[in-house]
């Protein structure tokens, strides 16, 4: 068992560093407190920091793929800050907010700002920082410990890499550990002992992985980082001040963001398919609220409404510091033509209703997608569904629905072989059962209608009845090849005899019997449907 | 607050004679006898006016010549059969033959194992576009009603229908439906099983007439403009075989029929009719009484 992680105290106390065996630590401090290591543990809880730290920029990665991983001790976070660094007044002041913030946490953590990842890597981990530990900070003063913090976030000035690396270990060029090992065997401490090196000669010995390395610290080659969490190309924040919790004031900011985010959006004649909305909570969690939309929308007044439910259920804590919105998904939406307003007082009300009809026919499948989105937001969108028509004898089939937030509202476009109309001569209930029920019916004879039968405990004499309408399966789902969830449907029975029957009362239903008729077995009955 | 019914009944079609004037008037004291406060019903009820049942019986007793659009209406039937489908289900086809837009129909998800999922190919045969329907499956019985008062918000819809069981929806809740329905000009169709009358477990439903004393339900106030309560009726003659014999037994049922009981509206008497839908030319006749009476005896007693 070997030490996976220590804390600075262990460290400054007895040197005991990542790698060293149990017992060789326990002989050094005999009072050491040992927990088993818990990677999947501690990667879930620098995910989860990850997530956070989304408050400087979306575009956040794990470095968990490091040499050391192994060990667990030097995981990390890659924040792609381009772009971000003047909403917080500058590089060395996002720095110092980060530190504050993740002091507050009880974190001792190392941030270094350079050009590369591999350069910001580098000096991070192996730059001259001195080590303050979490408990120490606290007990500072706020200003002496903003000093302090600032000693263990570095910047490394534009295209100063060369410099700044050259002083640095070898093992801050994130080789494996043979590399490591034969450069330093060779002579080499210093990165910056590899500059005047040939590539040829380094590459002959070591393989290209050395130089490889070298050049993405030194930026002579491109190290792409990839997100966490799909970064939205769209995306509006807001900061506070203090932290808000009230559901007035997150709404409020709520309705901001949407309006700047639409301004955002219709430039790009885009319409949001999907929100995100992030809102960072001062102790470090992350609540997010997802809403989608069935057409491309920007309305704020529109997504609003979408938001405002979700907006209910949220866990303030100790309130939220930070928002962001995100249209995590968008679709071209052309800027809308202003409409005539419908309010407007004219004299002939047909020329109002002339006027709408020009004017707002599209508007209207507008608005009709706006309520599917309402109605989606807070039921779910699978509950709210289109019906269909599918070509097909078996009553099971012959209805099909889809998902009514399909584009627009023009039919079930995406059920490809719908049908329009269905033959007059083939009556269908108005409605079907899910599952066919037994009943206990008499017939006078075997392929003759029911003159009497029970289902739900109640007795109907029929009054009228017509049939057999015979349905049988179709060929092609053959019943040695039922599926099961035909099966369980009650499917299986591939011959039907329906009949339309009416009670005494008027009351009609469909029924049918398993046919073909067998000698010396009674048929069984079941109810299928009920007519209007 | 009865108000008096032009007595021009039993002409049938006395809607072209009436002069602008009363329809001017008509138009005012509608507005005054809705539930709402405001003056002005919604812009598509100006246009629209009502739904005609086609039937000019029904349609003379109804203060609005048919059911008054932008207003709440309270279908109840029977739960163990579809009689109160089937007639919303008519109403349905009549109004999206004369107007563009969708249905939203709402619906408990649990209903379905009660009384059926709504057939597309059962509602094609009313007429009535199967793709023009939005159906919501709500989890909760509040939610169909809270999904209602969003889909009257939205005036491009036709009609918002919804399917309630059990639970009393109650004076309130009945009363926002005709406001939103109201400031929208969608009309609103409020479905209600009620038990069957008689009770459950009674093997031996009462025959021939009707009793008004549905428990519960029929008293408990409601701000719906009518509400009708549609029992299912032996149904009428097959199309095209009006004359056949007395076998009528063998041809099976033929038009639908319902006993449509008009229980309360404001300004019109409760009135009951043996409606008939005409599903191919989408209207309503009212058939005369007694013409299935011997039928039905004969054939229950043949039954048993």
């Amino acid at each position: 068992m070997r030490v996976a992680a220590a804390n600075r105290a262990a460290e400054a106390a007895a040197g005991i560093v990542p790698g060293l065996p149990l017992t060789d630590a326990r002989a050094r401090l005999p009072d050491l407190r040992a927990v088993p290591a818990e990677g999947g543990a501690d990667m879930e809880a620098l995910a989860a920091l990850g997530d956070w730290c989304g408050r400087w920029t979306p575009w956040v990665a794990l470095d968990a793929a490091g040499p050391d991983a192994v060990l667990g001790a030097s995981h990390g976070l890659w924040l792609d800050i381009t772009g971000c660094a003047h909403l917080f007044g500058g590089e060395m002041a996002l720095l110092n907010d980060m530190a504050r913030r993740l002091a507050r946490f009880g974190f001792a953590a190392r941030a270094a700002l350079a050009d590369t990842p591999g350069a910001a890597w580098a000096v991070a981990r192996h730059g001259a920082m001195r080590h303050i530990s979490a408990r120490q900070k606290e007990e500072r003063h706020s200003e002496a410990q903003q000093g302090e913090l600032a000693k263990h976030m570095s910047v490394v000035a534009p295209g100063k890499m060369r410099a700044a690396l050259a002083k640095l270990p070898l093992k801050g060029l994130r080789l494996v550990p043979a590399e490591t090992e034969g450069l330093e065997r060779l002579g080499f401490r210093a990165i910056g002992d590899l500059y005047g090196i040939p590539r040829g000669a380094l590459a002959r010995r070591f393989g290209e992985g050395v130089m490889h390395r070298l050049d993405q610290a030194l930026g002579r080659e491109d190290e792409p980082l990839s997100p966490r969490r799909p970064v939205a190309p769209h995306r509006v924040r807001q900061d506070f001040a203090e932290p808000i919790s009230s559901r007035e004031a997150i709404a409020a900011t709520a309705r901001r963001l949407l309006d700047e985010l639409a301004g955002v959006l219709e430039a790009d004649a885009l319409g949001a398919r999907r929100l995100e909305l992030a809102l960072y909570r001062g102790d470090g969690k992350v609540e997010r609220i997802e809403v989608g939309t069935s057409a491309p929308a920007r309305a704020p007044s529109h997504l609003m409404r979408l938001l405002a439910e979700p907006l209910d259920a949220l866990d303030a804590g100790f309130g939220f510091d930070s928002m962001a919105l995100a249209a995590s998904q968008c679709q071209p939406l052309a800027p809308a033509q202003l409409t005539i307003d419908p309010q407007t007082p004219t004299t002939a009300p047909a020329v109002v209703a002339a006027a709408q009809s020009l004017f707002t026919q599209e508007d209207g499948d507008d608005e009709v997608s706006r309520l599917i989105d309402r109605l989606g937001g807070r039921l779910g969108f699978t509950n709210v569904r289109r019906l269909a028509l599918f070509p097909s004898h078996m009553p099971e089939r012959a209805a099909v629905s889809g998902v009514a937030s399909a584009p627009a509202a023009k039919g079930l476009s995406n059920l490809s072989t719908h049908v329009s109309h269905w033959p007059a001569a083939k009556q269908r209930p108005l409605c079907l059962l899910p599952r066919p029920e037994a009943v206990e019916a008499v017939a006078m004879l075997p392929d003759a209608p029911p003159v009497i039968f029970r289902w739900r405990r109640m007795v109907h004499h029929v009054a009228k009845a017509e049939g057999p309408e015979r349905i049988a399966s179709e060929w092609w789902h053959a019943e040695g090849a039922a599926p099961l969830a035909a099966l369980l449907d009650g499917e299986v029975d591939s011959i039907r005899d329906y009949y339309r029957v009416e009670d005494d009362q008027g009351r009609r239903f469909w029924l049918y019997r398993d046919a073909p008729y067998r000698a010396g077995m009674a048929p069984g009955w079941w109810l299928h449907g009920l007519f209007g | 607050m009865l108000r008096a019914v032009p007595s021009s009944a039993a002409s049938g079609s006395a809607a072209p004679q009436v002069s602008v004037r009363v329809v001017e008037l008509r138009r005012r004291i509608d507005a005054l006898e809705r539930a709402g406060s405001e003056p002005v019903a919604g812009q598509r009820a100006g246009l629209l006016g009502a739904l005609p049942f086609g039937a000019p019986e029904i349609d003379d007793a109804l203060p609005w010549r048919g059911l008054a659009l932008g207003a709440l209406h309270e279908i109840s039937g029977p739960s163990r059969d579809a009689a109160a489908l089937g007639f919303v289900s008519a109403l349905l086809a009549r109004l999206a033959a004369r107007a563009p837009g969708v249905v939203l129909w709402c619906r408990r998800r649990g209903a379905s194992y009660e009384s059926g999922d709504i057939y597309a190919p059962g509602l094609a045969a009313f007429g009535l576009d199967p793709s023009r329907l939005i159906l919501l499956g709500a989890k909760q019985g509040r939610d169909v009603l809270w999904a209602m008062r969003e889909g009257l918000s939205c005036p491009r819809l036709l009609a918002v229908v919804g399917e309630v069981e059990d639970a009393a929806v109650g004076l309130t809740a009945s009363r926002r439906l005709q406001l939103a329905a109201e400031k929208s000009g969608v009309g609103c169709f409020l479905l209600r099983r009620v038990p069957p009358e008689g009770g459950q477990l009674n093997n031996a439903p009462p025959k021939g007439g009707h009793s008004n004393t549905t428990p519960g339900n029929a008293e408990e106030p409601s701000a719906a403009l009518s509400r009708w309560h549609v029992r299912a009726a032996p149904s009428g003659p097959v199309p095209g075989l009006e004359a056949a014999p007395a076998a009528q037994r063998w041809l099976g049922p033929g038009r639908l029929r319902w006993h449509a009981e008009l229980r309360r509206c404001r300004a019109a008497a409760s009135r009951e009719w043996l409606v008939e839908w005409h599903h191919e030319t989408g209207n309503f006749t009212v058939a005369a009484p007694l013409c299935d009476r011997s039928v039905e005896q004969t054939a229950a007693g043949l039954a048993i």
